[in-house]
């Protein structure tokens, strides 16, 4: 049994934020989930997808964010309690449905996961995105620790009901990826099937209706005002006379800190754990009981600026400062360090911040970014397009493992800036240069968001090559499917969708489909490919090797070993591939054979053929 | 009872040596002592072969944020030396302790030539100067006499249990391996735990 489905209530478990919420949608009884995965909210969906072989629980990969909001949309207008994840900029694709789905609103319980990004850990952008809730008229709650991250999500529920509007729960990387102890509640039966009852006048939002709609968001958010200034979410700690205002991780850096520096009978928190609507009266009573405010919130000032025009209406003067405090910028995520900092600077308290070790005398640490695994196809694709077009062509790229296509020696990445974006920017870029233009897009991306560049490329008469990285998953994730893949071997039900249909029947004349593991023959495609007046696709086919091990569909070959009675150390294989199964004894190449899958890559870029099977 | 209140660990190394897995087995063996845990972990991209940490703060009273301060340290577990005094630099102090495993795994920007990857024995050394203590744990090797390297994250906590930088009650620590590993490995990983309170009574 999945261990988020354990039915003892009481119990104490150490979950991840996001298994925390996971385990909070279940005990909200929440049918209906989608998704499109993403750093750091993917691990939600990862515990939907396998609950749901063994519940009633519905779960689907949607194609995108958009797609999968709109989806649950329709599930939650027609009754069912319905969840949506996605990470900040997914709610960017998805903002179009959710801007008027706030007009309609829902009949079931919808909550949307929004997992924001600051220091950008893994994501193109550190957008704060509380100002979606401002945009929609959205409720937005931001849970502190693993036990609310759980707690919220079902109330966020009861709350999304009451008032029949979506409820947006905030995150980011500091609590979605922090395990802390979690008290299980009761699980609630999960209910099916549901019935749309049809209602134009309030679900097809022709001008006329939205009219109206839009009056009725408004009064929707006067109640979310209400909720908000009450006692059931956002809370004062403390009676001292100097206010501190948090939300989400930065209450607990606060928390530490204020112990820390052994302050707490001087200060007042205001904890905002519904951050919008902000809670005015609440925000009001606090700033006239204190001397002043110190708000702390990572990157945008945005409680920062809201109290301030509170304070502006009702006369108080006190000081209420944020950004520009100490080192708090607009920058980043939060270090607990700097927030004892910034908080004993603005209130005047000794505070002497341990001193850094001084490493004088440590030579140079060698950088350590992560790189693509041993085997994996993507370094192969790479090196064959690069000996075909040379390294002067302009490489579009996009998001996904093979974003690391960037990092020597295969440097392969001159442009990205959000999903799909390398299907589309080709286009530009072809128009625009006398430069060749060679795009890369992965399986997922290309469904997720390529499709529609594509047509723009055959349409429009762009020349240009795609390539789209088919792995077979969506890799970079954790492995997630996609319509593109065969579901079969994991015993899942779901319809493929091949990728080269799509590709022919959007009309692109020169399609080619290769095989990055023989070099040869694909390097011929590129070729063709390269010298075709038009737009081409090579879809390069080679199954992830890490999902092929998990999902028990890879084909054990011989590692590889160096020959050193033929190598002459070139060192072609470390220069020009770098596979992490490659090291250095002395000055001499060797494989680990543990590592070596057995690509053969390497020993097909040998000039003196000194690669070899290791004999068994 | 532990030392500090709350107790900073980090656990460092590369991605795909189970840092994750091993900031997972003693957070919840002190859940299971009634402590109150929090873990923060940092992975990004994708986190195969870059540098990954875990941050581990236990205490009695309270729940700890996910992040300790720079300098706070009080224990770092090094899965990989470079990593280890990395992690030193940033969140050392004169009183932290320091495990750590002493094969290194070279980066790709070193193989390539790009970087050097300084002696190991320089790294240990400075990882000494640097911290109240330094234990040393050929965890590799034993890792890799007992069939494979992955092992090598439970041969360290084996020798963290040893140790005694973290209290770690051999029984119960065992029992929460029990709890956290596949069934079919466990006995192989249960091997490599002694194996590392062996070379560490052998210090």
């Amino acid at each position: 049994m999945h261990k988020l489905l354990t039915d003892s209530p009481g119990e104490k478990m150490l979950l991840l934020g996001n298994e925390a919420i996971a385990r909070g949608a279940l005990e909200a009884g929440v049918s209906f989930a989608t998704c499109y995965p993403g750093t750091p909210s993917s691990e939600i969906p990862m515990n939907f997808f396998n609950i749901s072989m063994e519940s009633d629980l519905y779960f689907e990969y949607s194609t995108n964010e958009k797609v999968a909001m709109e989806v649950a949309a329709a599930a939650a207008v027609s009754g069912l309690r319905t969840i949506v994840t996605m990470k900040h900029v997914g709610l960017n694709v998805a903002a179009d449905p959710l801007m008027t789905l706030a007009y309609v609103g829902v009949k079931g319980g919808m909550v949307i996961i929004n997992a924001d990004d600051p220091s950008l850990f893994s994501s193109q952008n550190e957008q704060d995105n509380r100002y979606y809730s401002r945009l929609s008229g959205l409720p937005m709650l931001e849970p502190t620790s693993s036990q609310e991250m759980k707690d919220m999500t079902l109330k966020a529920f009861e709350m999304s009901e009451a008032l029949e509007l979506p409820v947006i729960i905030r995150t980011t990387t500091r609590l979605a990826h922090v395990r802390g102890p979690v008290e299980l509640g009761d699980l609630k039966p999960i209910v099916k099937k549901a019935t749309f009852e049809k209602n134009p006048f309030r679900f097809v939002t022709v001008p006329a209706v939205s009219r109206k709609l839009h009056v009725e968001l408004l009064d929707k958010f006067d109640k979310a005002a209400e909720i908000s200034n009450g006692d059931a979410y956002n809370e004062v700690i403390g009676t001292g006379k100097w206010g501190i205002v948090a939300n989400g991780a930065c209450f607990n850096y606060v928390k530490d800190a204020v112990l820390d520096l052994g302050i707490g009978e001087n200060v007042s928190i205001l904890k905002l754990l519904m951050s919008w609507p902000q809670p005015e009266t609440l925000c009001i009573d606090f700033m006239k009981k204190v001397d002043k405010v110190l708000v702390v919130e990572e990157l945008e000032p945005i409680n920062e600026t809201e109290l301030k025009a509170f304070a502006q209406e009702n006369g108080i003067t006190i000081p209420i400062k944020g950004k520009g405090i100490g080192a708090f910028s607009r920058l980043y995520e939060y270090d607990p360090g700097m927030v004892r900092q910034s908080i004993a600077d603005f209130f005047g308290v000794e505070y002497k911040a341990p001193e850094k070790m001084d490493l004088a005398a440590t030579p140079e640490l060698p950088a350590r970014p992560p790189n693509l695994c041993a085997g994996c196809p993507h370094r192969a694709t790479y090196y064959a397009v690069k000996q075909v077009f040379g390294k002067q062509a302009i490489f579009p790229t996009d998001i996904g493992c093979y974003t690391l296509g960037l990092l020597p020696p295969i440097s392969m990445a001159d442009f990205v800036i959000c999903m799909g974006s390398s299907a589309s920017s080709g286009c530009g870029f072809a128009q625009a240069t006398n430069q060749k233009v060679v795009s890369f897009i992965g399986d997922s991306t290309f469904f997720h968001s390529g499709i529609t560049g594509l047509v723009d490329a055959v349409h429009n008469n762009h020349k240009f090559t795609l390539v789209i990285l088919d792995n077979g998953t969506t890799a970079m994730t954790g492995h997630q499917i996609h319509p593109g893949v065969n579901t079969e071997p994991m015993g899942i039900e779901r319809t493929r969708i091949p990728i080269e249909s799509v590709v022919r029947a959007l009309g692109v004349q020169d399609v080619h489909v290769i095989k990055p593991f023989k070099l040869k023959k694909a390097m011929e495609s590129i070729k063709n490919a390269m010298e075709y007046d038009g737009l081409s696709v090579i879809i390069s086919e080679e199954m992830c090797p890490l999902f092929a091990k998990a999902t028990k569909q890879f084909k054990k070959s011989k590692p590889f070993r160096v020959n050193h009675d033929k190598c002459r150390n070139h060192r072609d294989c470390l220069n020009f591939l770098a596979c992490p199964a490659m090291y250095l004894e002395g000055d001499q190449v060797e494989i680990d054979k543990n590592t070596c899958i057995g690509c053969t890559v390497c020993a097909q870029v040998c000039p003196e053929n000194a690669i070899v099977p290791v004999k068994a | 009872m532990i030392p500090n209140d709350p107790m900073n660990v980090i656990i460092c190394g590369v991605g795909g040596q189970g840092n994750v897995l091993a900031s997972l087995i003693l957070g919840r063996y002190f859940v299971d002592q009634g402590m109150k845990v929090t873990i923060g972990e940092t992975y990004g991209v994708s986190q195969r072969g870059g540098a990954v940490m875990s941050q581990l703060r236990i205490s009695k009273t309270r729940q700890p944020a996910p992040l300790m301060p720079s300098s706070r340290a009080d224990l770092i577990v090094a899965l990989e030396p470079v990593e280890g005094l990395r992690m030193l630099g940033q969140f050392g102090n004169p009183t932290v302790t320091v495990l750590s495993n002493t094969r290194p795994w070279l980066p790709m920007s070193v193989l390539a030539g790009e970087h050097e990857y300084p002696e190991v024995s320089l790294v240990l050394d400075r990882m000494g100067r640097f911290s109240e203590a330094l234990w040393k744990v050929d965890a590799t090797e034993i890792a890799l006499g007992l069939g494979s390297a992955i092992l090598a994250n439970i041969v360290m906590l084996g020798a963290l249990q040893a140790s005694v930088l973290l209290p770690l009650e051999e029984t119960a620590m065992r029992r929460t391996l029990e709890a956290s590993l596949p069934p079919k490995r466990l006995e192989q990983n249960l091997q490599a735990f002694s194996q590392g309170q062996e070379a560490v009574k052998r210090h």
